[in-house]
């Protein structure tokens, strides 16, 4: 009798706890069963008048229904909870594709990032970064970089003069001159910095940047300049750039050399970029004229040296494919934020 | 230079050589190859023709149609409206698919209902003169000689079909500005000899010279050589063809035989000479002076100069005939009837010609080849091939000895050196007979004893002076791709790197590319319209600028003292633009002069420049990056309200470090100013000590460790004065407060209408409290706030709300 009560109340439990579809639903049918005043708890207020012999099967079988619906309950309230959840997050659902970017990342120029490749390539081959004046003497200029007088490089109308002994620097080799007054070898530098020339178009600006390279030891030679310039050009460029040399002549450097890469856009087969030669000339180099050494009071009989001078606005427009040298200098917010 | 192939080939044989190959040669010792023309490119496809035959053409009166010849068997007409052409006549044709020198192409086809085959030519069409062919001038077809070959092509006939090189020459070969100077380079790098043409004449040895010509030098700084010749006898002329040719091709206008002949040299010496006609040397003397002031000459052009002191000139015993180097005096040159010619070949100082040139603005072949240095062999070889040229055609004859004023004499430079020597500046090890047969065949002739070198070097060669020199010459013959690279295996180590003040700078610079800002590259020269532009005042020191001497124009012509106008113009480029909003900076020199004009260098002092603007930018949000910024870099500063010219005066703040200095200023641009920029919207600018803040950027080092202790907060609404700043509001907590006092922060101001009318407003103050090594109760922070409020009260008589 008592055996049928029991399994009765355990399905008629189930089959609630099974179609319970809120959790309210689910407290009422705890509070029904396992309440003060539950069927389950009746139960087990009604085991006192159950026979002793009979005592511990019908005790086992009000506990196993306890449990049963307890762990049932538990069980559909988990479910329920997890259900209810995600009914909530599916009711925030964004649109993860819409954007309301506000503040953003600026961008430095990109002259300063084609500097910093350069200049960080040289730091790795042991070079320091000096500095310079942009109003110079003439003497750093020009005297001791053993361009004399009467040299047409001087010419009023190749140069921004201030007076006559004062004057734009055209050029940061004056910074090898200031260099080599100050220090002794072993001199290991790159100088960066803005120098005037008046010119102005597509590949002319009448203020550019430019990279002067120095360095003055013992047995320093023309293959260590081919060989520095080459390991630069494969971290500016690629692993694959070729360096070649072709005979120039700068007043401050015998032998002068005017230095040709590899085209990097074609990789020396020849295209637009390089006018179909498959080089690109990108600066000027040489062994230091000894002459130079001496005026700025180093023994040329003991040391050696090299020089060169890279062109930051060409490599910057060639390494992003920027055709006129002006836009460097537009200053639009569109160009900028190409470079981010 | 433009160096006509024919002409080279006078010195040296490259009849085996193709053009491309010999352009490559001289690439590879130093000679750029800018161009190589083919004459022959220039005019296409036209042929001379014989008219055999001219009838009317049957539909119009003013054209006739000639049926010509061109000795192929082949029939053709031609329709033209020159009606003078007659049966008989030579004249060039362009067929079908021909190339004028104006680019046009010439195609067969009807003229008013009858065929044609092409078109007649004219000189023009040519690209001939009258110089060139005579008739060659006019406006019509070209009558050729009656012995004119028919068929041929027109360039052939004219000799117009030689090959250009335009040669680039570094400056130092000065002694390569020549046909002759280029020929050794193409001698020695094609392993040959150079031979001499024949009329080199040998210089006159005698002194009948002396007779009539004296030569006074009175300025032998700017006149070191003076070499002089005399011809009599002399017949003034047309040149013949090969020299009005040559002279063309390399773009000069033949005149007469005499002047050609100066210019020829010019072009295959490389030394300007003047012919005087003896007539006009009054007192038979040659006075090489400077000028006087004011004296005048009529040169060649027809214009009157005025000398000064400056210029060198050429004189008789009177007056200038020249200005030297530069240009003759009209009424001391070649006349029709000149019978003696006194032939001038000298060495001028090429700054003093450069410097005359350009202030006269008078510029003539000479002086451009002056201005680029001649040696002082070349005066010989002139006179020698001005000689030869004028008594071999018969156009004069020729008086003993020459003038030479030389006062100190060239002395021949010899370098003595090793194999070692060159192989150390070079990195390679070329072989010591290798070099030797490298300079020989450069005619720098080397001797050899044991390991010992020994070189001549001739006087032509000026650039070369010393182990260096020669190493250059070796390896540019022996083929810079000989070189293999070294990473200077024997220099000693450095660490490299950057400066800290360039390390700051790059942080700086990445700062504020993550606060949304854009670096700037503007130039440094702006126009001194700036100045008004920002509303400077009349004293202000930012107007005492450098000036350049010679600008591009007024917008470049002073060195800024202010990245303000650059930076503003930025903006103002940017929103005209329609750019909505932006953030820059910029990082660039000030140059501000000790005195004017300069006597030494001015202070050059980088400065950080911001601007920004569009609709969420605010005062507040501009300044919050500054504070930022210096928080990063660890610098104490306060801003302070100031008053700038060109900004606005109540939205405008220095910034004052801890010491009390003044390391810029940060605020709006004043509406005016923005206004001069054609610019309606708020701007916000700033800009900062950059040299300063290198300097004294302080790196993290002092680590804290946080309380463990909860913090304790508390918000008070204060009435306080309108005027009241906050600076002086916290200062005032602060310092009533104690160490428990760890933050204040001012989060609301309310400026509510019942309080402004009473001058007050309500700020609301956040207040933390925290100590190290308790729990704060209540009590304790009661007590803070009781001694802060009466701070506040005695103060600045501000009351709780």
């Amino acid at each position: 009798m008592l055996k049928e009560k029991i399994e009765l109340i355990t399905a008629q439990g189930l089959e609630a706890i099974e179609k319970a579809s809120v959790s309210s639903e689910l407290n009422d049918i705890r509070v029904k069963y396992l309440g003060k005043a539950g069927e389950i708890t009746a139960l087990l207020k009604s085991l006192k008048d159950v026979p002793p012999q009979e005592k511990p099967a019908i005790g086992k079988l009000v506990n196993d229904v306890r449990v049963k619906i307890e762990s049932a309950l538990q069980a559909k309230m988990q479910a329920m909870a997890i259900a209810e959840r995600k009914a909530i997050e599916e009711k925030e659902r964004l649109d993860v594709t819409l954007s309301t970017k506000e503040e953003e990342q600026g961008a430095l120029h990109p002259l300063t990032l084609v500097k910093n490749d350069m200049l960080n390539i040289f730091i790795g081959l042991g070079f320091s970064v000096a500095d310079g004046p942009e109003i110079e003497y003439t003497k750093y200029n020009f005297e001791n970089l053993n361009i004399p007088q009467d040299h047409p490089a001087r010419d009023f109308g190749d140069s921004f003069y201030i007076s006559p002994e004062i004057l734009l620097r055209t050029q940061t080799s004056c910074v090898q001159a200031r260099v080599m007054e100050e220090t002794k070898p072993p001199i290991r530098i790159v100088c960066p910095g803005k120098v005037y020339r008046p010119d102005d178009d597509a590949t002319h600006s009448p203020m550019f940047q430019q990279i002067e390279g120095l360095v003055v030891d013992e047995h320093i030679t023309l293959a260590d300049l081919k060989g520095t310039l080459e390991e630069f050009a494969k971290k500016f460029f690629s692993k694959e750039t070729k360096v070649r040399f072709r005979p120039s002549y700068f007043p401050f450097t015998e032998p002068s050399v005017e230095v040709d890469l590899s085209c990097a856009m074609c990789g020396g087969k020849g295209c637009r970029l390089c006018k179909g030669t498959g080089w690109i000339e990108l600066l000027g180099a040489g062994v230091v004229n000894p002459a130079v050494l001496d005026m700025c009071g180093i023994d040329s009989k003991k040391y050696s040296g090299y020089a060169f001078g890279v062109g930051v606005e060409r490599a910057t427009m060639i390494k992003y494919s920027i055709p006129d040298m002006r836009l460097l200098f537009d200053n639009d917010v569109r160009y900028s934020k190409q470079f981010k | 230079m433009l160096v006509p192939v024919k002409w080279l080939k006078d010195f040296v044989n490259i009849d085996n050589i193709s053009i491309p190959k010999l352009a490559d040669k001289l690439v590879s010792c130093g000679f750029e190859i800018e161009a190589v023309i083919n004459q022959a490119d220039l005019v296409k496809g036209v042929k001379t023709c014989k008219v055999v035959a001219v009838e009317k053409h049957p539909n119009a009166d003013k054209l006739i149609v000639c049926k010509i010849d061109l000795n192929d068997g082949i029939e053709r007409q031609i329709v033209t409206n020159n009606r003078w052409i007659q049966a008989g006549d030579i004249v060039p044709v362009a067929l079908d698919g021909a190339k004028l020198f104006s680019g046009m192409e010439i195609k067969a086809g009807a003229l008013r209902g009858v065929h044609s085959d092409g078109m007649f030519c004219g000189g023009s069409e040519l690209n001939l003169t009258e110089a060139d062919y005579k008739g060659a001038g006019e406006d019509k077809v070209l009558k050729l000689l009656d012995n004119t070959p028919v068929g041929k092509d027109i360039n052939e006939v004219m000799g117009t079909d030689d090959v250009i090189l335009d040669v680039g020459i570094t400056a130092n070969r000065t002694d390569a500005n020549s046909i002759l100077g280029i020929a050794r380079e193409v001698a020695a790098v094609t392993n040959q000899q150079l031979k001499m043409p024949s009329d080199y004449a040998e210089l006159p040895v005698g002194n009948d010279i002396n007779a009539s010509l004296e030569v006074q030098n009175e300025a032998t700084d700017l006149c070191p050589r003076y070499l002089a010749g005399m011809l009599t006898d002399v017949v003034i002329t047309e040149s013949p063809e090969y020299i009005k040719r040559r002279l063309k091709s390399s773009g000069l206008r033949p005149i007469n035989n005499i002047v050609d002949v100066t210019n020829y040299v010019l072009l295959e010496v490389g030394q300007p000479m003047h012919a005087f006609d003896l007539r006009t040397i009054k007192g038979g003397k040659i006075v090489v002076r400077r000028a006087k002031d004011g004296e005048k000459i009529v040169a060649l052009d027809d214009k009157t100069y005025t000398l000064n002191s400056e210029n060198l000139a050429i004189c008789n015993a009177v007056e200038p005939m020249a200005i030297a180097g530069v240009m003759g005096g009209k009424e001391y040159s070649i006349f029709d009837d000149t019978s003696v010619i006194v032939l001038e070949s000298a060495r001028f100082a090429r700054d003093n010609i450069r410097r005359t040139s350009r202030t006269l603005g008078l510029r003539s072949d000479s002086s451009a080849r002056f201005e680029k240095g001649i040696d002082f062999i070349s005066q010989e070889y002139g006179l020698k091939k001005a000689i030869g040229m004028i008594v071999n055609n018969g156009w004069g004859k020729l008086v003993s000895g020459t003038v030479d004023n030389y006062p100190v004499p060239a002395k021949t430079l010899e370098i003595d050196f090793t194999a070692n020597d060159v192989n150390r500046i070079l990195g390679i090890t070329v072989p010591q007979e290798r070099i030797v047969e490298i300079l020989n065949s450069l005619t720098l002739t080397t001797t050899v004893d044991g390991d010992k070198l020994h070189t001549v070097i001739p006087g032509y060669r000026e650039d070369i002076v010393g182990v260096n020199d020669i190493a250059e010459e070796v390896i540019r013959m022996y083929g810079y791709d000989a070189i293999e690279t070294s990473l200077m295996p024997d220099a000693e180590m450095t660490a490299g790197g950057k400066t800290k003040k360039q390390e700051c700078a790059d942080k700086i610079k990445n700062f504020l590319v993550g606060k949304g800002a854009y670096e700037i590259c503007t130039y440094s020269f702006v126009s001194p319209k700036a100045w008004d532009m920002l509303h400077l005042e009349e004293d202000s020191i930012l107007r005492r600028n450098v000036k350049l001497l010679s600008p591009l124009g007024e917008d470049y012509s002073v060195m800024r003292t202010t990245l303000a106008h650059s930076m503003i113009k930025t903006m103002a480029t940017n929103v005209l633009r329609g750019n909505k909003k932006g953030r820059f900076f910029e990082v660039a020199k000030t140059y501000i002069p000790y005195e004017l004009p300069l006597t030494r260098l001015p202070l050059e002092e980088n400065k950080l420049c911001l601007g920004a603007y569009g609709d969420k930018e605010d005062f507040y949000s501009f300044k919050s990056i500054i504070e930022d910024l210096f928080d990063v870099l660890r610098i104490d500063v306060r801003f302070k309200a100031t008053d700038i010219a060109y900004m606005h005066p109540y939205r405008t703040a220095e910034i004052v470090t801890n010491e009390g200095k003044v390391v810029g200023y940060m605020g709006e641009v004043k509406y005016d100013v923005a206004k001069e920029y054609d610019v309606d919207k708020r701007l916000y600018l700033a800009e900062i000590d950059e040299e300063y803040i290198e300097d004294n950027a302080r790196v993290f080092s002092s680590f804290k460790v946080v309380s463990k202790f909860p913090a304790m907060e508390r918000d008070l609404a204060l009435v306080c004065d309108l005027s009241l700043e906050a600076d002086t509001l916290l200062d005032t907590i602060n310092e009533a407060g104690s160490d428990l006092l760890i933050e204040s922060r001012i989060f609301d101001v309310y400026k509510g209408e019942a309080l402004t009318k009473m001058g007050k407003m309500s700020i609301a103050v956040k207040l933390t409290f925290q100590s190290k090594d308790r729990t704060l109760k209540d009590g304790d922070v009661n007590k803070e706030i009781e001694n802060i409020l009466s701070a506040l009260k005695e103060k600045l008589g501000i009351e709780l709300r």
